[in-house]
């Protein structure tokens, strides 16, 4: 573990070094971050100025709703954003590089594909939204803000985690390209609060897909839509449904490596 | 005692779909399987070098795979330094240094020295020890700049100087070439093969390389393992090779004058080519008992200037028990 972590230190300060290269690029992609923000936040307004209670999510838990997706989005391009695309890995036999490292193939990909620097391009968003909740006249608990934001990361992890193991179908069918795009579409979802759905779709969100911890749970309880408790119960709901997740992964991984072909000989 | 690498029976199929249409393929894909590599058995000692030969599609990335933990091998036991490299992956791929000719282990936006950070962490080497091996590396592939260029700013010979510096930097025991030399120029590749030889010699690294360039076997290797169709067609000493599918001499011959022109009509079957201008003649002489023959008659006939003779090189050789193996 003490070497996962100094590898993880070492790989965010390539990857940091990595980032002064290509600059200009982030300037202009924290630029057309904020363009989006700023089109959300004229968007909502809009919307709010009509029906002031959207619902049952007012101004100040939509930003917040706002804040925590942009937060995931951020956390999710920066450190997690291939783990839709190992399939490619698996296909085009580039896992062979990974795999006469010590290491587990799974992380090294992560690490390598690290763009710490589109944490810092959400940063600006998630603020901005939060200034306008501010705003829009709430006040921050800090223990539930805490607990919402941890909420956010292992929604994060979760997203990743699911996006993988469906990516290691590709040992069997070769390429899962098509399940990446889908679930790249249902991840739109999380767009809208998804409490406004049916129930049976709400519960959909929040078991099966869980798209519902990646901002709807996490804007309830920072609003105090739910309280504390129901957070804590939402919250071992997620870490029992990352644990199964895992355990999926893990059975995937082992049995899709004994198939592993590699390319080219 | 226990040979470094044990490998037995070894098999490694493919399932490969058949091509039949497209329509039909859409419906009732049928397969058929490949054998990459087929009940293949060798053994290979602490500090060998071993020269791994075949033609494309013979299955020597595939072993190569297979004895690197890559692949699972579809049957058969591979026990190398102790492990069994698919089931201890993690712990045997510590000890063994992997350098694919096609394959970069650099990153490419990055400096080689960034990479090589990342290196020693995965490792556990200390800044010393890293120093060092550069150092190493860079008396025999000359360095200098490279390593702090951006990989995607090398030439194809500079980065797999940088290639073998990674794949070295934890000092492996077990070193594993798959044809590490692609593409690279005449002087690169003689500094790679000396660097080779010092780590074979010096540091009794093993080495298990394989390539096409039979010239570079030679010069590396003290043994050869010929594999062609996923099986074993040789397993033993470059010497060996030469002795048993050797089918004739060459012979290289610059002379003066002749002596004695009535013994050019004896030579004539055995000449391969003829340059009267600078009076030289080569001969390809089958079997120890033509050789001497024609050595006599060359003594008698010519004035000699220079005479070489050769065993034959060795890829005609390995042409050779190819060719038998095709047409058997």
């Amino acid at each position: 573990m003490r070497s996962y972590i100094s590898l993880l230190v070492e790989s965010l300060k390539i990857n940091i070094i990595r980032g002064t290269y290509f600059r200009i690029s982030y300037y202009l992609q924290i630029a057309a971050s904020l363009a989006y923000v700023l089109s959300m936040v004229f968007f909502w307004q809009f919307i709010l100025a009509k029906v002031p209670q959207f619902a049952g999510w007012d101004s100040a838990s939509i930003f917040l709703f706002l804040a925590f997706g942009e937060l995931f989005f951020g956390i999710n391009m920066a450190f997690l954003s291939i783990s839709g695309k190992l399939w490619y890995f698996i296909r085009m036999g580039f896992l062979d590089n990974y795999l006469v490292k010590p290491l587990d193939p799974r992380i090294s990909i992560m690490m390598d594909f690290f763009e710490s620097p589109l944490f810092f391009k959400s940063l600006p968003g998630v603020f901005l939204f939060l200034f306008m909740a501010f705003q829009a006249g709430w006040r921050p608990a800090w223990d539930s803000m805490i607990m919402a934001v941890q909420i956010v990361v292992f929604a994060t992890f979760l997203f990743a985690l699911i996006q993988m193991t469906f990516s290691n179908i590709a040992f069997w069918i070769g390429s899962t390209q098509a399940l990446d795009e889908t679930l790249n579409s249902l991840y739109e979802f999380s767009h809208y609060p998804l409490d406004i759905m049916p129930n049976g779709v709400k519960q959909l969100f929040l078991y099966v897909l869980p798209l519902a911890f990646i901002a709807t749970v996490p804007a309830q309880l920072a609003s105090g839509q739910m309280s504390f408790g129901v957070g804590i119960k939402n919250n071992i709901i997620l870490c029992l449904i990352i644990l199964i997740w895992l355990i999926i992964n893990e059975i995937a991984w082992r049995a899709g490596l004994r198939r592993y072909e590699s390319y080219g000989g | 005692m226990a040979a470094l690498i044990q490998v037995e029976n070894l098999k490694r199929y493919f399932s490969v779909n058949k091509r039949q249409g497209w329509f039909r393929n859409l419906f009732t894909p049928k397969y058929e399987l490949v054998k990459a590599v087929d009940d293949v058995c060798f053994n290979i000692e602490e500090g060998e070098c071993i020269g791994y030969l075949g033609p494309n599609g013979s299955g020597k990335s595939t072993t190569i795979k297979c004895l690197t933990g890559i692949l699972l091998p579809t049957d058969g036991r591979i026990k190398s330094l102790g492990f069994d490299p698919w089931k201890d992956r993690l712990s045997y791929v510590r000890e063994i240094g992997v350098l694919f000719g096609q394959k970069s282990l650099l990153f490419p936006d990055l400096p080689v020295r960034d990479a090589l950070n990342l290196y020693k962490r995965i490792y556990g080497i200390s800044n010393t020890a890293l120093n060092e091996k550069i150092e190493e590396v860079d008396a025999y592939l000359k360095l200098g700049s490279l390593l702090d260029k951006p990989v995607r700013k090398l030439s194809l010979g500079e980065r797999m100087k940088c290639e073998l510096l990674a794949s070295l930097v934890h000092s492996p025991r077990l070193l594993f070439l798959d044809e590490p030399t692609i593409g690279l120029d005449i002087l690169v590749r003689e500094r790679v093969l000396a660097l080779l030889k010092k780590y074979n010699s010096e540091n009794k690294t093993t080495i298990f390389y394989s390539s096409h360039n039979l010239g570079e076997v030679e010069n590396l290797c003290q043994k050869a393992i010929l594999i062609s169709h996923g099986k074993i067609l040789f397993n033993g000493n470059l010497d060996e090779l030469k002795m048993r599918y050797g089918s004739f001499h060459h012979v290289h011959l610059v002379y003066r004058d002749f002596k004695n022109k009535d013994v050019l009509p004896l030579l004539e079957k055995f000449i391969f080519s003829k340059d009267e201008e600078h009076r030289t003649i080569e001969f390809q002489v089958p079997g120890d008992k033509d050789i001497e023959k024609v050595v006599d008659h060359l003594v008698s006939g010519f004035e000699i200037a220079d005479l070489t003779i050769m065993y034959p090189p060795i890829d005609e050789i390995v042409r050779t028990v190819l060719s038998q193996d095709t047409a058997g």
